[in-house]
């Protein structure tokens, strides 16, 4: 058993020095994709900054003063050295630091995202397992029918009716804002919706594997209660890859914030990076791209040691 | 019929394939008006080719997938008349053992939790599970102090073990061995026999023994039935059938299959 345990910490920690390796590979690429990205895309920011009436000669005078007259391998460099030492620049139109920035509206994307996580496991759990148990019933058609439907439906038309609806029709939410918990339903709801769809098919697929091994027919067999065998002994097994999944979805949140944010007018990153990206400001856009990159990597390496713990060949015990 | 333990009257089992909400679209005959009689304390040898409906039967004895039509008693019990007691009975008195020793034990359970679940679920109490738990293990040969680890530190053969033991937990009478071996090496094959032989004995079980592996029916069959596309074709005493097979698929599978002289032949 002792040997057990030293193998399974030994797998934890390699597993995380792995990821950490694997994240600043993705990370690098990421980074070099945006930079290019941005300065690719038409639009010059020196000219947004100083106004579309501005003389020429203030304009490139400003060109110079943001570092956009360098060669583009320059610029590059000078970006990638900055970022190592975490300094992501100021944005070209607020001057403030783009990571004060970030920080500042990051704690209520994360909010959202962690809620509407939370709702759609909640949600997608009980609604997946009774589809596998209730194989081919009606049970299993609604739930089925619920995937559908939240998978096929965009967020930002679902974020619209809900708000014509619950918020213009009957009144029952405010229109925007994010300053009491009654601000958070609609977006949570949106966002939790798709998520949440996604998720019934992997539980209810996964369950639906459970329930066909041979130790479940083998507990029936034994006369064990029915739910029992499902609940304590199928389920436990069948949420191990739903851990997996499901971390990969909580990456996907935060880029469905920005949709969310936009139409409910939360100031959180959404907004700040789609504000950046219209004004072509590249210190913001490129430090939230990095900044993203680094939490969903984050995120997936958490589901995976998750998933490494549950795990009953890695656990110790 | 002296003795008889297990009946399978005109049993039938269909599939259908369903469609959402429950459309039934086609529909397969796996196991068609199939009548068998097992003596107590006898090993009945089920063979065919794979496909020909015998886990199908195995499932539906088991009640664990009931048949469509048809009666199963065993021990007199009847599960179709479906009240509580009399499927708790039925299960303490028919257990089922898989051909895939990986899949058959939850991951989740220590070996001893997995073989003491059927004793908590008849009321035993902890001390004496405990004991039990430890007996049976014996009885199959694992180790009683390995009781709290997982399966994954078991081999196949060593899993199959626990497998058995699980079942024998609840005491039961009748165990259909469904391929038991056909997933181990031939030598683990070989002691995997040797150890359901030896607990028949020593337990007064019966089996439903059902395998492709006509060296293997044939070793430790009493009697032996052959099915193909979910009928009984032929059913013999099992020195009778191999000495002289009737039916001209089972003469064509013995051909293909040269078979062994059993040592138990001659014994019986």
């Amino acid at each position: 058993m002792r040997g057990d345990e030293r193998t399974s910490h030994h797998a934890v920690i390699s597993l995380i020095l792995r990821r950490l390796g694997r994240l600043a590979l993705t990370v690098m690429l990421i980074s070099t994709v945006v930079f290019l990205t941005v300065r690719v895309i038409p639009g010059d920011p020196a000219r947004t900054v100083a106004g579309m009436d501005a003389a020429e000669p203030a304009v490139e005078a400003l060109r110079i003063r943001l570092g956009l007259d360098r060669p583009l391998w320059r610029q590059y460099l000078g970006w990638l050295w900055d970022t190592l030492r975490l300094d992501f620049g100021t944005s070209f139109f607020s001057q403030e630091p783009v990571l004060d920035l970030i920080l500042d509206r990051f704690p209520l994307t994360a909010l959202l995202a962690i809620s509407s996580f939370l709702v759609s496991l909640l949600v997608a759990i009980p609604i997946g397992v009774i589809a596998a148990v209730k194989r081919w019933t009606v049970w299993d058609g609604l739930g089925l029918m619920f995937a559908q439907v939240g998978m096929a439906v965009p967020s930002f038309w679902l974020a619209i009716l809900l708000l014509m609806l619950f918020s213009v029709r009957l009144g029952l939410f405010p229109l925007f804002g994010a300053d009491s918990f009654m601000h958070w339903i609609l977006p949570v709801v949106t966002l939790a919706t798709e998520r949440a769809a996604v998720l019934v098919r992997f539980v209810r697929a996964s369950m639906v594997e459970e329930l066909e091994k041979e130790y479940v027919l083998a507990a029936d067999a034994r006369g064990l209660p029915h739910m029992r065998v499902r609940f304590s002994h199928a389920l436990r097994n069948a949420l191990m890859p739903v851990v997996t999944i499901a971390g990969i979805q909580f990456g996907y949140l935060l880029g469905g914030a920005v949709i969310v944010e936009q139409v409910f007018s939360l100031p959180g990153l959404g907004r700040l990076f789609l504000s950046a990206i219209v004004s072509r400001d590249f210190p913001v856009i490129q430090g939230g791209v990095v900044f993203i990159a680094v939490v969903f990597s984050l995120s997936n390496c958490a589901a995976d040691l998750v998933s490494a713990a549950v795990n009953p060949r890695i656990r110790v015990g | 019929m002296t003795d008889e333990l297990v009946r399978i009257d005109d049993v039938s089992k269909v599939h259908f394939q369903a469609g959402l909400f429950r459309r039934r679209t086609r529909s397969v005959v796996a196991v068609q008006n199939l009548s068998l009689s097992i003596t107590a304390n006898t090993v009945l040898g089920l063979v065919g080719e794979s496909g020909c409906g015998k886990s199908t039967l195995a499932r539906a004895v088991a009640w664990l997938d009931p048949p469509t039509s048809g009666r199963v008693v065993v021990a007199g019990i009847d599960p179709a008349l479906g009240d509580r007691s009399r499927m708790a009975l039925f299960r303490r008195t028919v257990q089922i053992v898989f051909q895939d020793p990986y899949s058959s034990l939850n991951p989740r359970c220590s070996i001893g939790e997995s073989v003491a679940e059927g004793l908590r679920n008849q009321g035993v109490p902890p001390d004496r599970r405990r004991r039990e738990v430890s007996r049976l293990l014996d009885m199959v040969g694992i180790s009683s102090s390995r009781t709290s680890e997982r399966p994954h530190r078991f081999s196949g053969g060593q899993r199959q073990r626990i497998v058995i033991a699980r079942a024998l937990a609840v005491q039961p009478r009748f165990l259909i061995l469904d391929e038991p071996v056909s997933s181990l090496d031939v030598s683990i094959q070989a002691q995997m026999v040797n150890l359901l032989l030896d607990l028949k004995r020593e337990l007064s079980l019966t089996y439903l023994f059902i395998s492709h592996d006509l060296n293997l029916i044939a070793y430790l069959s009493d009697e032996i039935a052959v099915m193909r596309d979910g009928r009984i074709i032929e059913q013999a005493p099992a020195e009778q059938l191999i000495a002289a097979p009737v039916h001209p698929y089972t003469r064509a599978l013995f051909a293909d299959a040269p078979v062994l002289p059993s040592p138990r032949s001659g014994s019986s």
